[in-house]
């Protein structure tokens, strides 16, 4: 379980709050989707829940994060990397620049944690074959393409088998087949228990992955619950989140009086 | 850096950016690339470290690797005659006794 108790975070060198007052629990298995408007807060707050910020970035954090029932304050970020991933949404950035093929990239992180050899391997392959990267595997990672390279740093997290996976609009590169595998894949993540924050502007991908939604505004939590719920909520497109396909065309339907003529479900299995 | 580079160049040409032609007009051309390629780089440093750091790269203590490079006793036994050379040299060039030595 990922729990945030009353965090306040603020840059170094910044006067100003980022996230107010953040309360936040994650439980083990559970996939959360995290939305709001550009500037509120949404990578900020990722980082303070992987404990990146304040134990890499600096700042201060107030208030608190823990981990499975244990506080995370002042852990060295090799520690936290053990419980707690996190993927960025540029595929440049995540690139260890060091590795000579895929498979060697998606291997790193295993490598790093002193894994014997035949587990490194296994990890890597069930990673590479949970994101169909087989055709890749012996590619050189500088030379993929923004897409490619995305689903290559998510299979570098997987291999780590994290507790818990922090992603920050990880599908922001892809298209909507790579979507969709990195949908599957995290769902395959969480039915292993990991629990799962995923900030993210593609609400359709929340809407098939995530049993609970929490948006944040001017770096406060302002709704959190359900997922159907929350994309129903008006005060959602209030704060500039679109809800996904399936609800616009569920309030379209109501407001021209032909809801409960068309079943969402039909349309659903026809699609 | 040179993959930004290249993006950058190409981003600036589009703009009207004249990049090719004479040694002067090249060099012309370079300032305006100069800038956003080292800010840019500057600018990823802190998530790329950050995406390492997730990944255990600070670890300490043991590291596994895939394969282990050949390594044979010849070329163990050469690399350490080599740093008794090396020694030997840095000593004797204390001593004075390699001073007529370019």
């Amino acid at each position: 379980m990922l729990e945030l108790r009353g965090a306040t975070y603020r840059y170094p060198g910044y006067a100003r709050e980022v996230l107010v007052g953040i309360d936040l629990v994650v439980g083990d298995g559970e996939i959360v989707g995290l939305v709001g408007p550009n500037e509120a807060g949404k990578s900020t707050l990722c980082l303070v829940a992987s404990g990146l910020a304040p134990a890499s970035i600096g700042g201060k954090l107030t208030g608190i994060l823990a981990i499975d029932g244990e506080s995370m304050a002042d852990r060295p970020t090799h520690e936290l990397a053990e419980r707690v991933v996190v993927c960025f949404q540029n595929p440049n950035t995540q690139r260890s620049g060091i590795a000579a093929t895929v498979f060697e990239e998606i291997a790193l992180g295993p490598m790093n944690l002193g894994l014997p050899v035949a587990e490194i391997v296994e990890r890597t392959r069930e990673a590479i074959a949970l994101l169909r990267l087989d055709s890749i595997a012996l590619r050189d990672p500088s030379r993929l393409s923004g897409g490619q390279a995305q689903l290559v740093g998510i299979a570098s997290l997987l291999a780590m088998r994290p507790g818990h996976v922090i992603l920050d609009e990880p599908t922001a590169q892809l298209d909507p087949a790579g979507t969709r595998l990195v949908g599957e894949a995290l769902r395959a993540l969480a039915e292993r228990g990991s629990s799962l924050l995923i900030a993210e502007h593609k609400t359709g991908l929340l809407d098939a992955v995530c049993s609970r939604i929490v948006a944040i505004d001017a770096g406060r939590l302002v709704l959190d619950g359900p997922t159907r719920e929350v994309f129903a909520d008006p005060r959602l497109e209030a704060i500039g989140v679109e809800p996904p396909a399936r609800q616009r065309l569920a309030t379209a339907l109501a407001t021209a009086g032909l809801e409960g003529r068309v079943r969402l479900a039909d349309l659903e299995a026809a699609s | 850096m040179v993959e930004r580079a290249g993006v950058i160049q190409a981003a600036q040409r589009a703009r009207g950016l004249d990049t090719e032609g004479s040694v002067r007009a090249r060099l012309r051309g370079i300032m305006p690339l100069v800038g956003p390629v080292i800010l840019s780089s500057l600018t990823e440093v802190e998530e790329r470290s950050l995406a390492l750091e997730v990944r255990a790269f600070g670890r300490p203590g043991r590291r596994h690797l895939l394969w282990r490079i050949p390594d044979s006793g010849a070329q163990l036994a050469a690399r350490a005659l080599a740093l008794l050379a090396l020694l030997a040299a840095i000593v004797l060039r204390a001593t004075g006794n390699l001073a007529g030595l370019p």
